[in-house]
């Protein structure tokens, strides 16, 4: 496999481990607290792209349904997925990819990544208001106030912080990523400089 | 198999959910109080999730308390869907509780390992890195936040401050150990088609699991 894609499966399972560490991240701003998830959703897909940003989420996702505790509150398994929260975990691949399509297509400007924070965000809500209502059989006035209203204060906070993030981040990431190309034919030539000792 | 039957609106098969909880709680030795730690949350929500349902259902009010404000018809879908909310959120406890990740990793490869289009070992990898990674972001998170207590930061009351200070440093340590980690895979030549050494399901494990099945498929065929 090349380096540079082992590299991005590193970093894929990295953004799903902090995707379950931000379930466990509270911070208390009035009744609702605001959890970190969302937050290194929108960042998985703003940092590395629609594809990779899909199978972070995805492989959260997936995590979480073979039974480990990375959902909100140290709960996991396929049962939760089909809970009344489900929607929203589905809503968080869907962003991801979405959040990374559109910054890839607007180049990581500014104004792009605020649209695609938001659009992503909609996403979540889009999928996880209408789940909410039809498992627990609610009116869409009730799903509404119960599963997104109180929500939008914090989600403006964690869109706008994932943006400020995403780019103190990608410098780093950039250089990193300069480091492992130059490493790569280093690596090469002693794979094959072993194969030919092998022969030998 | 247990989701399929949740899905089912008779009451049977809540029964029979219930019972089969409850056996398996017992089997699995797991402590009743950190149970009800763990539902704690839940249950508030469950209550406010019977309460709109009984209030705002509409139907025929209650004979023996007719100046309560809720309906006959509210209070059953009210419980029937608190019921099974509460079974769903029981079997993902007790599952998480007593299902070492290790465990599941290799259940997990084995599982996709017939299926040709997918990198079952890939796939067995990301999930393995990506616990580890919880476990040692959780820790790093922890340190962050002494830090971040140790010089005041605590006291800050600008939420944008707040989580900025807390994510930032957590990102950045942990995307060195990312790097960290995929340098010690390209040192040490992580290939995907190596042979898998899985352990074989213990007999004893294989008896439960047929004796469950047959328990299954007779309630179906009685109910």
């Amino acid at each position: 496999m090349p380096v540079e894609k082992l590299r991005m499966v590193v970093l894929a399972s990295l953004m799903a481990g902090l995707m379950a560490v931000g379930a466990y991240i509270h911070v208390p701003i009035g009744p609702v607290p605001i959890v970190l998830t969302n937050l290194f959703v929108l960042l998985a897909g703003l940092l590395l792209g629609s594809r990779w940003g899909i199978a972070s989420a995805g492989l959260y996702l997936f995590v979480g349904a073979i039974g480990m505790p990375v959902f909100y509150g140290g709960k996991g398994g396929l049962a939760h997925i089909f809970g009344p929260t489900g929607g929203y975990l589905f809503g968080f691949v869907l962003c991801a990819w979405m959040a990374g399509f559109i910054s890839e297509r607007i180049r990581h400007r500014f104004g792009g990544e605020i649209l695609a924070v938001i659009i992503g965000l909609l996403i979540i809500y889009g999928l996880g208001v209408p789940w909410l209502k039809m498992v627990a059989k609610m009116s869409w006035s009730k799903a509404l106030m119960v599963g997104m209203i109180p929500f939008l204060i914090g989600d403006a906070v964690k869109a706008i912080v994932a943006i400020v993030l995403a780019r103190a981040v990608r410098p780093m990431l950039n250089r990193q990523m300069q480091t492992v190309s130059t490493l790569t034919p280093t690596l090469s030539h002693q794979r094959e400089r072993e194969k030919n000792n092998d022969r030998n | 198999m247990i989701t399929a039957t949740l899905i089912q609106t008779r009451i049977s098969w809540f029964i029979f959910d219930s019972i089969l909880l409850v056996g398996l709680f017992f089997l699995s030795r797991f402590p009743f109080k950190q149970l009800l730690r763990e539902l704690r949350f839940w249950t508030i929500f469950l209550f406010i999730l019977f309460l709109f349902q009984s209030l705002f259902t509409p139907g025929l009010r209650l004979h023996s308390f007719p100046w309560l404000p809720v309906s006959k018809e509210g209070l059953l879908l009210g419980g029937l869907t608190c019921w099974r909310l509460g079974l769903i959120l029981g079997y993902a406890v007790v599952f998480t509780a007593v299902t070492r990740p290790r465990e599941l990793r290799d259940a997990l490869i084995w599982i996709l390992k017939p299926i040709p289009t997918l990198p079952e070992r890939r796939i067995g990898l990301m999930v393995s890195l990506a616990l580890r990674f919880f476990s040692c972001t959780l820790d790093q998170a922890e340190e962050v936040r002494l830090a971040h207590r140790a010089r005041l930061g605590d006291r800050n009351r600008n939420p944008f401050r707040r989580i900025k200070f807390t994510a930032l440093p957590i990102l950045r340590r942990s995307i060195l150990q990312a790097e960290d980690v995929t340098l010690a895979l390209v040192a040490r030549g992580y290939r995907e088609d190596m042979p898998l050494k899985l352990s074989k399901i213990p007999f004893s494990h294989l008896t439960t699991l047929i004796i469950f099945l047959g328990a299954l498929i007779g309630v179906w065929f009685l109910v």
